[in-house]
Order: C-alpha cells, then structure tokens, then sequence
C-alpha cells in the first residue's frame, strides 16, 4: 500500500504542491489527469522517491521512504519502481537487450537463468525478439516503447509508473501500448500512470485528477 | 565496476567517430614525447652498448667526440692520425686494437649495374682481434687473410648486392691530387652475418691494406730487373703500380719507412685490470699529442646534449598536456550537457551520481588507455624501421 500524509512539496515559490491524505491500496490501478504543469509528474515523482518532499510522510509496503538516504531511495526505485516514460529514454548505445537489463546492469548484478527466461518472455509477449539485437535507433516507435515497458517490468518491480505512455504514439499504436501494459502487469503491481488520454481512463480502478485545488477524484 | 566498463565500452564503440578523433588528439599528443623518451632511451643503450666493450681509446689529442664517434660509429670528422709506435707503448695495458679509418670505399659495379646503390662505405683497417671484441661472426666466406682483401656488413653487402668473389674499391679521396695513390680493387672474401650496429654498414680489411690504399706500403714493377749493371737502379720514369693484390704480386708489397711510423687513427684499449687503466690515464695525462677518452664517460657526456633536447620535448609535453586536458574537460562538460536526457533518467531509475561520474571517467581512461597503447604501438614501430644507428646520422651528420 502506498499512503501520503500530509505531503507538501516545492520548487521555491514559484510551485508547491500540497496534499493531506492519498491512499492507493497494493496493486491498485490509478491514472493521474490534469493540466500540464499542475504537478502530476511531481507527485508520482515523489511517490518513486526521485524527488524528496519538504515535509510530510510517504509510506510504501510499510516502509517509511521520507525518512530513506538518498542511497536507500536508489535501492528502492531500482528494486520496486519500473518506469515507463513518455520519450522511452532508451539508451542509445545499448541494444535492446542490453535496455531492457539495464536495471540489473544499474544493481551490478548478473542476470540469472530466471531473468533471462523473464528476459525471453517480455520479448515474445512484446513481439521485439526479432528485434533484439538492434539498437533504439533501427526501432520504430511503438517498438521503442514496447522496449521501454519491458524494462520496467524486467525485475517484476511493486510499483510500475508510466508518464504519459502514449503521448509520443498514434492511436493504432497507443491502444496497443495500452493492451500490452494491462496484460503484463499483474494484480500485485500497482499501476501509477499520468495521461491526458481521457479515453485510456475507464480502464483504471481510480482517476484522481491532480489540480490548483489539490487531488480530486 | 563491471557495469561501469560495461556501460562506458558500450558508449565508446557506439560513439565511435567520437571515440576515433579523441583517441587521434591523444595519440598525436602523446606520440612525440613518448618517441623521444624511447628513442632517447634506445639510442643511449646502443652508444653505450658498443662503448662498453671498450676500456679505452686513444686518439689524437682535439675533439673526444670525434674519436668516440669516429672509433665506434665510423662517423663524424676525421680527429687525425698516431702512429704504431704509441700502439706499441700502450701494449702492455692488455689488449690494444689499432684502427686506420680514413678512407672509404664502394662495390666495384659491372656494366649491367650501372644504375646500381652507390655510397661512400667506411673501410674500417683492424686486427683480427676487432672480430672477437665486436663478436662479429661470418654469415658467408671467410675473413681477410692476406693484402687486399675484405669482408662487407651485412647491410652494405644487401644494399650493394655484393656477393664473396666481388670486388670492392676504395675512393680516391681527392680527385685532383695527381700524386696520390690510384684506389685499391679489394676481393670480397666474406660477408659479416648482422650485429645491428655500425658494423653492418662498414667494409673491413687488414689495416695493412689500408696503408696501401694511403700508398704507404706499395707494389709495383721490380725496377732493377732489366738492367746489367747490378749496383745501380735504372728506373723509368713511370713505373706501374698494382691496383690489386693478388697471389701473384703479393710478395712485391713492400713499404720504405719505418714500422713504428705506420698511421693509425686510434687505438681501441682493453685494460687487464683497472689499475692497467688508472696507471695508463696517468701516464698520458697532459701529453700534448695524445688523449685518452674513457667511451662512457664521454657518451655521458654526448648524451647530456642530447638530454637538453630531451627537456625541451618534457617542457613542450607539459604544454600540450595541459591544452590538451583543457580541451578534454571542455569535452566533457560538453558531453554532460548533451547526454543530460540520459543521465537524468538513469538516475531517476537509480543509478547514483558516483556511479555516473565513473561512467564517463572509464569513457575516458579507455580512450587514453588505447591511444597510449597506439601511440606507445608507433614508437616501436618507428624504432624498428628506423633502428638507433641511423639516428646518430642526425648528430654526426
């Protein structure tokens, strides 16, 4: 379960960010809407332990990440985050292999014969096997994203956060990205994804629309 | 530090263009003071190698460089001549090779090899002895055994296509002495195998056949042969001098002087022990015509010139090093700033900055690590193309 207590976050003066109480049980699937600019992506931020607030309490699987080291908050996200990012930010130099091992390659740790088999399966479910040698520049982008999903999922993470998956693709490929995620992530992970596709919306199980006046859902 | 490598390996042979022109600024950087660094360090090793062999050399008393040079490299000017008496002096030191450099020679050519490699060879005049010090071994024939015959280096006899049963000539040293000695036609009669020194390009022969190329000892017609008065020599104005030695006028070679006068240019000296030496050093102290050089001490002395030369090139590095390293930090805070995208998400996926930075500082030890190992790659290459002994060209012209 991922619990927020009276959160408060800010870029100086020019953005803050306050939210009393946000829940989201284990496994649960939420979509987070609203204007550009309005925080969405500082929230989930926040949630991933990529940004620290100023004050109040993340809790995460009863674990209290506010209070982690910077070193600690690495561990967690490379351990129990999985991001999916609107531009893919796949690494140009490293093939799609390579990319999608990258957050065992970031952990120093060997692949072992069930990563691979893990490795195997998200290329095949992701139809890139034929692919998998290429690097991100010989990929298309509906193939780059499907790259980018697999890393995310490559270490079965509790948290999968996807910013605007869809936002770089076209509808034919978007629908497909969207089908793609909701098949591959389980019903233990939790599902955090920000969108301004209003029609992806009746899929989650929450809609929470982040605004000036704070979360609404 | 696996994945560190792995990640900066994986940039650098992606980025290879990139890679390609650092690794040429590198190489270019490092290539020049790394070459006179080993070229400086071969070139001492070489001169001190052959000097080694050799406790003492005696010469004419002037420059110590152009004995040294002239007796161990067969370069640089002529520094004048001592005769075989001072040989005899100096015999009771150990063992003493005398040495008669003046002259030098060429491969006497046929007719269909009109268009063939000619230059000035060194004739080197010596003792058997000079063999067994240099440990100079034979790859063909046999070593000169009478008047008028040579070995050739193993460089010059490829160069000169010479073969054992050629002939080679000496060069008249100055063309418009009309009273000089015509140039001796020597048979080959052994070719030396390599010892990579100044050996190889050198033609060796009895020092008594170099005191007929300078017309000291000579052949020629038996001038009393004719006459019937047997007490008076009736000579013709031109008598014929034999160009060559050959079994048939060996015996005719003859010289009118004294032995103890015959030139030589120096004496090499292997000294028993070191007090032969000292006492030797003592003996010729101040003596006006004379000098004895200690080889090592007077390379020591060559090789400080020539370290001058080397501190200009550790200055100069220092300078390239440290544009160069601006010019790398500059690129590298470029290169931050253009991979920003990347570094920002594999550090929102956790990948601490320690771990960052070693990325891009393994990107750049691996490109220094092989443009050391290209540049180090063409010094050894130069140096073998270009071995030692022709560097000293550079210096004794």
């Amino acid at each position: 379960m991922i619990s927020l207590q009276n959160l408060f976050f800010s870029y100086g003066s020019d953005f803050e960010i306050h939210i009393k109480q946000l829940t989201i049980a284990r496994g649960e699937k939420v979509a987070f809407v609203g204007e550009s600019g309005c925080g969405k992506t500082t929230l989930v931020s926040l949630i991933a332990g990529v940004l620290r607030s100023n004050a109040g309490q993340i809790t995460i699987a009863d674990q209290q990440i506010h209070n982690f080291s910077d070193k600690q908050l690495r561990q967690f996200r490379l351990r129990s985050v999985g991001f999916v990012f609107q531009n893919f930010e796949l690494l140009d130099y490293l093939n799609v292999t390579e990319n999608i091992l990258l957050p065992f390659t970031l952990l120093f740790k060997k692949a072992t014969p069930q990563t691979l088999d893990k490795l195997d399966y998200l290329l095949n479910a992701m139809s890139i096997k034929n692919k998998a040698t290429h690097k991100p520049h010989q990929l298309s982008q509906g193939e780059k994203q499907r790259v980018a999903i697999a890393r995310a999922l490559i270490h079965q993470p509790s948290i999968v956060i996807a910013d605007e998956p869809t936002g770089n693709l076209d509808p034919k490929n978007s629908k497909k990205i969207m089908d793609l995620l909701w098949k591959e992530i389980n019903e233990q992970t939790t599902f955090l994804m920000i969108t301004h596709d209003h029609s992806l919306l009746n899929q989650f199980d929450r809609v929470i629309h982040v605004g000036e006046k704070g979360l609404e859902e | 530090m696996r994945s560190v490598l792995f990640l900066a390996y994986k940039y650098i042979v992606h980025n290879y263009t990139k890679t390609i022109i650092l690794t040429i600024c590198l190489v270019l950087t490092t290539i020049v003071p790394l070459a006179a660094y080993f070229i400086i360090e071969n070139y001492q090793n070489d001169l001190k190698k052959r000097a080694k062999q050799v406790t003492l050399i005696a010469g004419k008393r002037g420059n110590d460089y152009d004995i040294l040079l002239r007796s161990l490299y067969y370069k640089g000017s002529y520094p004048g001549s001592l005769s075989m008496k001072n040989l005899e002096d100096m015999k009771h030191v150990g063992k003493v090779i005398p040495m008669y450099l003046p002259f030098t020679g060429h491969k006497l050519y046929t007719n269909n090899e009109q268009n063939a490699y000619y230059d000035n060879i060194p004739i080197i005049g010596t003792h058997l002895d000079y063999f067994s010090l240099r440990k100079i071994s034979l790859q063909q024939g046999r070593l000169p055994s009478i008047l008028g015959e040579a070995v050739v280096g193993a460089s010059t006899a490829q160069d000169m296509n010479i073969q054992v049963g050629d002939f080679v000539l000496s060069d008249q040293k100055n063309l418009y002495d009309i009273s000089a000695s015509y140039p001796l036609k020597m048979k080959v009669v052994g070719i030396l195998r390599p010892n990579y020194s100044a050996d190889d390009n050198a033609i060796f022969v009895d020092i008594k056949t170099t005191w007929i190329i300078q017309g000291i000892f000579h052949g020629h017609d038996n001038i009393t042969k004719n006459t019937q008065q047997k007490n008076v020599v009736i000579s013709k104005a031109k008598i014929y001098e034999y160009p060559q030695v050959t079994l048939d006028n060996l015996d005719m070679f003859h010289h009118h002087g004294k032995a103890e006068e015959l030139p030589i240019t120096t004496i090499l000296i292997i000294a028993r022990d070191h007090k032969s030496k000292t006492i030797l050093l003592g003996d010729y102290q101040g003596n006006e015509n004379i000098t004895l050089i200690q080889p090592l001490k007077v390379i020591d002395r060559l090789m400080s010139l020539i370290l001058r030369v080397h501190a200009f090139f550790k200055a100069y590095f220092i300078l390239v090093i440290t544009t160069v390293s601006l010019f790398l930090v500059l690129i590298i805070m470029l290169s931050i700033r253009i991979r920003t995208q990347e570094f920002q998400t594999l550090s929102k996926m956790g990948c601490s900055y320690k771990m960052l930075r070693g990325i891009i500082l393994m990107e750049f030890i691996l490109v220094f690590v092989i443009s050391i190992a290209l540049s180090t790659t063409c010094v050894f290459i130069f140096q073998w193309l270009v071995p030692p002994q022709y560097l000293l060209q550079l210096f004794t012209g």
